[in-house]
């Protein structure tokens, strides 16, 4: 079901994914989003990509917008939304163990 | 100096955005784009955040797009289908130029005649079913933006007729140059004037179609939606429709036809004339479906 949904994100599969860890630590605005994904993953977010990812996250329900600090608005993890990422991370972590037992020692 | 001017083409990119998606986005991306260091990728990419943008109005959150708005947006996006399917059936016409070659490919097969018969009846119906559904849509553009004082709309709907006389003008001034030329010296070969002025009156009848169409069309967007109006021009939207889907048939069985039957026709029917009109018509087809989901909802 949420492989399903995570398919509809298209090219923003990997943004919607990178801002759900960054919002994880906390509530974000979008500048602080993209520096944190960039010392965490080493990914460059330009601000169109970000905000396509933030519309379909929003849309989705796996965020929330928090009320305006001057012009920056920041946005904060939903429950359906840690849910999701949980789900995300156990699939990965799944992979990354097949992954490391198929491959052969160096 | 350089980031200076990336700032500056950042935020006229923004424009480009749709105007919910602006009402909702733009004061936070500003926000952001002023922190954030830009590039080239940068600008290309809002270029194609804005297009995605425009691709799915649904991602905003409900109501921050009305009803009545979303139909017209997609009434909008079938007009500019039409634009792209009279871009191909025009030149179509010609296929019947020089007449007794066409006379000759189509007596021993009538049903290359049949099929461009089709052509041709679903162009004039697309274009009376656009011109049903958008000159009272226009009309109460006009009056309602005379009521309000505004001065930009009225100034857009005149350039489709700025361009028609313009055209007009253009064929006069060149058709008593090609007349005097072709009185004083029938088979003399074509001279640089003449093939100059065929190729200007070429350009400028593209340039005043396109420019109007992209008038008619910032006309319509700038102006606040009707609702009423908007649930009726779906109707004639539908038929235009329709006549693009039967006239892209008719027009791949007509191609069909030339190149079984009538060989010295095929190159007016080829890949691009096939693929405008496809894509206009599947542009169309769906701009209908989003519009009619939205007048349900």
């Amino acid at each position: 079901m949420m492989r399903a949904e995570r398919a509809d994100f298209g090219r923003f599969s990997d943004p919607a994914l990178l801002i759900l860890s960054s919002l994880a630590s906390g509530p974000k605005h979008g500048y602080a989003m993209m520096e944190d994904i960039r010392q965490f993953s080493g990914t460059h977010l330009e601000p169109g990509t970000l905000y396509g990812a933030l519309a379909r996250l929003e849309h989705r329900g796996w965020i929330e917008p928090l009320p305006a600090d001057e012009r920056r608005r920041p946005y904060r993890l939903t429950g359906v939304g840690a849910t999701a990422l949980r789900e995300q991370v156990a699939t990965m972590r799944r992979i990354v163990t097949v992954a490391s037992e198929r491959l052969p020692d160096a | 100096m350089m980031q200076r001017h990336y700032k500056r083409w950042t935020l006229r990119l923004l424009r480009c955005y749709p105007r919910a998606w602006r009402e909702r986005y733009a004061e936070e991306m500003e926000a952001t784009l002023n922190q954030h260091e830009g590039t080239v990728m940068t600008l290309v990419d809002l270029l194609r955040g804005a297009l995605d943008a425009h691709l799915h109005p649904s991602l905003l959150p409900d109501g921050s797009i009305p009803a009545a708005r979303r139909v017209r947006n997609s009434e909008i996006a079938i007009f500019c289908a039409f634009a792209l399917f009279s871009v191909a059936w025009l030149p179509l016409q010609g296929i019947r130029d020089p007449l007794p070659i066409w006379e000759n490919a189509v007596q021993p097969h009538p049903e290359i005649r049949a099929a461009f018969d089709v052509v041709q009846i679903a162009g004039f119906v697309a274009f009376l079913a656009i011109a049903a559904g958008g000159l009272p849509y226009l009309a109460l553009l006009a009056r309602r933006a005379v009521c309000d004082r505004r001065r930009d709309i009225p100034l857009l709907l005149t350039v489709p007729f700025l361009a028609m006389a313009l055209l007009a003008a253009y064929g006069l001034l060149a058709s008593s140059t090609w007349t005097q030329r072709q009185t004083a010296a029938p088979d003399a070969p074509f001279t640089l004037r003449a093939v100059a002025l065929q190729f200007g009156l070429l350009a400028m009848i593209a340039l005043a179609a396109v420019g109007s169409a992209a008038a008619i069309i910032l006309a319509v967007a700038r102006s606040e939606p009707d609702a009423r109006m908007a649930r009726y021009a779906l109707i004639p939207a539908t038929v235009a429709t329709l006549a693009m889907v039967f006239g892209w048939l008719a027009t791949l069985m007509l191609g069909m036809l030339t190149i079984m039957e009538a060989p010295p026709l095929r190159s007016f029917v080829d890949v691009p004339v096939l693929f405008l009109m496809g894509s206009a018509a599947a542009l169309a087809v769906i701009a209908l479906h989003r519009g009619l989901r939205q007048r349900a909802g």
